[in-house]
Parts: structure tokens; C-alpha cells; sequence
């Protein structure tokens, strides 16, 4: 960035994403909330809050896993992402209220601390149906707290995009406790199959689509043409790329986003600045590539973001050779200025 | 088992303590040296970095620390 932060940089856009966020969630707490006093008519309201913040956040944590592959698989998918922070922050602050109302009511009536009497108030860790299943929802409550405090654009320039990322992917240790907590949890309290069904079927949902879209990441890093001539690499034809958009390619341990617009080709790093988004998957918007995440915009020329942004890409030596399409794997410094290369013939 | 829960307890609570204090120093000043876009940034800003800077106040300190000579 190269302006002063704000709290939340608001838009017509995450306006609209947050009015439909807000219409779901009240969409999925009345379902629920009714369901739950026709099943039990003599639920208390402690409870109701218990169970129905805990399904708003389970819900919220499926949709927030699945996000990902769908857009690589469908970018009609994508308006999803563009917000999704708004998602994490309001899913944690659903399992906040969940796990205080838990301590509040399981953990406060004794004279121990109410969070030492999480991890205190059953040691049953040998036997698996009276595990205190509490503890791996604290835990995941931990992991959630770190991600939602650092979700600010803030954390991600001044953790390192590689840093923030990689502590981001922590959800999935954070699902993996909050898929023990519930399983558990049901063992324990609940005789009706279904809380173990809707468990699983989510389960299935997220690691099938995440592993089917990895498998198909992995086939195309293998499709990759290696055809080399002096240090250039041929990576597909010219009419293989649609007019503002790109191919990505992978050489060596480069993920290279090859843009073809106005009848030439640049090449940059595949990876936003921002969130290491794959920019190869977006298009050229007035002149910049666009990230199909969050919208940030670099000059293909250059790989550097228009004014007042600071933010440089490494860019990639291209050339093209009858109608094919060659990249120089070795980049460029950010920022670096490469001729883009021109079709023979080419008027633009 | 209970003293060493109560331990870990007392050690992050002196954690967090510290991560307080250090975010409201930084309030003062250090927030510009580590950072100079929040130079002219809202107080909405400096709240909802609160909790992240409470947590993480080891990654910052360490970067206010490499920053300071240059400033």
C-alpha cells in the first residue's frame, strides 16, 4: 500500500457483500433456532445461544473452506471471495460468543479460574467417549482469535504475505479441532445421527473439492511445455491466450502470469502482492491486471502498481517467434520495465 | 496437572500484559517508525489493530527495532 490505513476501506461492493452476509446468517440462526424449539420445546435460551452460534460458525467455516476450489474451478465464484475476510472475522465472533457462553455457564459456578477449569474440569484423555472435547474448541478458538486479529491489510505488509499466509492456513488445523470438538461433543451428548451426518458430509464436501482442485493444479503444472531455445522457454501459442487475459506457467520454481493485451504479450509474477493471489487469473482492466481477489491492479509493462500504490511484481524477459510465445524464466527485479513483445504484423 | 495449567495461564496472561502495554506505547509513538502508512490513519484503525498488536507485539517490536536507525 502507499496511503494510510483505514479501519475498513469501504465499497459499494463489500457493502453489498456484507447486507448479503448478514441476510444469510439471519437466514441460517432462524432456521435453526426454529428447528431447535420444535425438536426440544424446553430448550433454554443459554442453550439455544450455545447451539445456535456454534452452528452459525461451523456454517460460516464450511462456506469460508469451500470459497477457494470453487472459484478454480468457476470464477462466477469469485464475488465470494472478494470479502471473505468480513466472513472470518463475523465466523469468529460467532465462536467468541459460543465459547464465552460455554465458560459462562459449564465453567464459572466453581472456585477454579473458568478457563483453567476448561482444561481442568475433565482429564479423561484416555477414553475416547468421554474425551473432554472442550479443550480442542478452546484451542480452535485460539487459532480463530489469531487469524481475525490479523486480518487487517496492516498484518499482511508488515508479517510478510508469505508469513501472513502461512498463518492463515491455519484454519485447516483450526477445522481439523473444530471437526474433533463437534464429533466428540455428539458422541457424548446427542443419540440422533444427525449432527454425525452434517459433519461428515461437510467433511467430504471440503476435502473433495480441495483435493480435486489440487489434482487439476498439479496436472497443469505438468502440462507445461519445457521447450527451450537459448535461455527462453516456449510456453503456448499466441491464440492460446485470450486478448486481456493470461496464461499461467510454471518454469523451474517460477509461477509466471503471461498476459496477452493490444496485440502483445508482457510477462509478471503470478502472485499478487496482496494476498499472493493468482493474478494469471484475472484480466486487464483499464490497462492493469487486475487480481481477481481484491482487485489490486499492476501495469504488465512493468509488473508495478499505478500511483499512489507501491507495490512491484517480478517481471519476465517474452518474446514471440513466429506465433509462439517465449519467456525467460529468470526474473526481472520488481518492478523492472520489459518491451512487451509483439505479434509480426501487429499494428498496435 | 492443575499447576501447570495455572502456570501457562499466569505466563500468557503476563504475555498478553506485555503486548498491552507495548500497544499503547505504540499508540504514542513507534506506530509511524514501524509503519509509516499510519501516519494520518483513523483511531477506528489504531482500534482494530489492538488486539493483533497485543498478540503479535514480539514481530513488531522486532521491526521497530531494525527500523529505528534509518529514522
Amino acid at each position: 500500500m502507499g496511503v494510510s490505513y483505514q479501519a475498513i476501506l469501504w465499497n459499494k461492493s463489500k457493502k453489498r457483500y456484507d447486507l448479503w452476509m448478514s441476510l444469510f446468517i439471519i437466514l441460517v440462526l432462524a432456521v435453526f433456532v426454529l428447528a431447535q424449539m420444535t425438536l426440544h420445546p424446553s430448550i433454554t435460551i443459554e442453550t439455544l445461544i450455545i447451539r445456535a452460534t456454534a452452528f452459525t460458525a461451523i456454517t460460516l467455516l464450511h462456506i469460508i473452506l469451500i470459497i477457494g476450489p470453487l472459484c478454480r474451478l468457476d470464477s462466477r465464484f469469485l464475488p465470494l471471495l472478494y470479502n471473505r475476510r468480513h466472513l472470518g472475522v463475523t465466523m469468529f465472533l460467532f465462536a467468541l460468543v459460543h465459547g464465552l457462553f460455554c465458560i459462562i455457564q459449564f465453567h464459572t459456578l466453581g472456585d477454579t479460574n473458568p478457563i483453567a477449569s476448561v482444561f481442568l474440569s475433565n482429564q479423561n484423555y484416555q477414553e475416547i467417549s468421554e474425551f473432554p472435547f472442550q479443550i480442542l474448541g478452546f484451542l480452535a478458538l485460539v487459532i480463530l482469535l489469531l487469524m481475525a486479529a490479523t486480518s487487517h491489510d496492516f498484518w499482511l505488509k508488515n508479517l510478510t504475505p508469505r508469513i501472513w499466509k502461512g498463518l492463515h492456513m491455519a484454519v485447516y488445523i483450526a477445522y481439523a479441532l473444530v471437526v474433533g470438538h463437534v464429533a466428540l461433543g455428539t458422541l457424548q451428548y446427542e443419540s440422533k445421527p444427525l449432527y454425525w451426518v452434517m459433519l461428515l458430509g461437510g467433511f467430504v464436501v471440503i476435502a473433495g473439492l480441495q483435493i480435486f482442485t489440487g489434482l487439476r493444479e498439479v496436472k497443469r503444472l505438468r502440462s507445461t511445455s519445457e521447450k527451450t531455445k537459448d535461455k527462453f522457454v516456449k510456453v503456448c501459442n499466441f491464440d492460446d491466450i485470450e486478448d486481456s487475459r493470461a496464461k499461467i506457467v510454471t518454469i523451474g520454481s517460477e509461477n509466471i502470469a503471461v498476459f496477452r493485451y493490444d496485440g502483445q504479450i508482457s510477462a509478471v509474477s503470478n502472485l499478487c502482492r496482496h494476498q499472493l493471489g493468482p493474478l494469471g487469473e484475472g484480466k486487464i482492466v483499464d490497462g492493469c491486471i487486475t487480481c481477481p481477489w481484491h482487485g489490486y491492479q499492476y501495469f504488465p509493462h512493468n509488473g508495478q502498481s499505478p500511483p499512489p500504490f507501491n507495490e512491484k511484481l517480478k517481471t519476465y524477459e517474452v518474446n514471440i517467434r513466429g506465433n509462439d510465445v517465449w519467456v525467460d524464466p529468470k526474473p526481472k527485479p520488481p518492478g523492472t520495465f520489459i518491451q512487451p513483445a509483439k505479434l509480426e504484423g501487429s499494428a498496435s | 496437572m492443575e499447576g501447570l495449567v495455572n502456570i501457562c495461564l499466569w505466563l500468557a496472561a503476563a504475555y498478553l500484559l506485555v503486548g498491552l502495554i507495548f500497544y499503547l506505547v505504540c499508540l504514542v509513538r513507534g506506530m509511524q517508525t514501524i509503519d509509516p502508512d499510519t501516519v494520518g490513519a483513523p483511531v477506528s484503525f489504531r482500534l482494530i489493530i489492538a488486539p493483533g498488536v497485543i498478540i503479535l507485539w514480539p514481530a513488531l517490536v522486532g521491526k521497530w527495532r531494525t527500523k529505528k536507525p534509518s529514522e
